[in-house]
């Protein structure tokens, strides 16, 4: 499966969840920012990707919400140095460079965005 | 859910499939000012059958709420004397909840259709229960055969 495939199957994924048309849901987009998801969204866009793309998504793999339940991984609204390396260990293919600068645990959803869902299935597919 | 709105399941296959039907009459609470059953709760059905189906995986040992509806469409309203058969199935599942698919119809009219999401529920996420209607909907389920008697 190439790319743009990839690309348009989670296009597709996001604007079935969100009820979005698909030519809103481009890669910059932020999940909950921009495309108004609620938590039971996320939980949607996991079932349409696996269903689209035939892939198991173990439980908080693709979106861990253990960042917000764990107290040694935030402190004072902020995420903490363990925090920032769990999310580096659990989303190798999210770019965190923007909120490492600021890491407020208000600001994780940012890191949620369409591109990484379509890194996450990319790495998926390649493994 | 203080209303069921599924009069009988037919057949259950857990973790897969449920066929049910709800029975409408002119003695509805809901027909008071209508003149058809109101799309709306023919979709509650819809939705309580793919509950008691998920429910039914766990032999009702987890308890589920509705996540969200994803889609629902309607091509025609149900009318007092209609028995609307529901079909749901259990697309795909997870341990967060399952993702269905439900299909009402009558005298097979396709009549609505809906794909939703139930999930998972930890006991003690929920308000305390109704104790007479818990009950009351258990010895139903028992009567109905949805659930054995030992449960």
């Amino acid at each position: 499966m190439d790319d743009q495939e990839i690309l348009q199957k989670v296009q597709s994924c996001v604007a079935a969840a969100l009820g979005r048309d698909e030519e809103e849901v481009t890669p910059e987009k932020v999940l909950a920012r921009d495309l108004e998801a609620e938590s039971i969204d996320y939980l949607d866009i996991t079932f349409q990707l696996e269903k689209t793309f035939g892939i198991t998504i173990q439980r908080d793999e693709l979106f861990p919400q253990k960042i917000f339940q764990d107290e040694t991984l935030t402190k004072d609204g902020v995420v903490t140095p363990a925090g920032i390396a769990f999310l580096k260990e659990k989303l190798p293919y999210a770019e965190l460079g923007e909120f490492e600068q600021d890491p407020q645990v208000a600001k994780v959803s940012n890191i949620f965005t369409v591109d990484l869902l379509i890194n996450y299935v990319k790495s998926k597919l390649a493994a | 859910m203080r209303y069921i709105l599924v009069d009988r399941f037919l057949e259950i296959e857990k973790g897969v499939r449920a066929r049910a039907v709800k029975c409408v009459t002119l003695g509805e609470p809901f027909l008071n000012d209508l003149p058809a059953y109101p799309n709306a709760l023919v979709l509650e059905a819809l939705i309580q059958a793919g509950g008691i189906l998920t429910r039914a995986s766990s032999d009702f040992a987890r308890p589920t709420v509705l996540g969200k509806v994803d889609t629902a469409s309607f091509a025609r309203e149900a009318m007092p004397g209609d028995t609307i058969q529901l079909e749901v199935e259990i697309l795909l599942a997870r341990d967060e909840g399952n993702l269905c698919e439900g299909i009402a119809s009558v005298n097979g009219e396709e009549i609505a259709r809906a794909r939703y999401l139930i999930i998972y529920v930890p006991a003690d996420k929920l308000p305390p229960p109704d104790a007479g209607v818990a009950e009351r909907r258990m010895r139903l389920m028992k009567a109905l055969g949805v659930v054995s008697e030992e449960a």
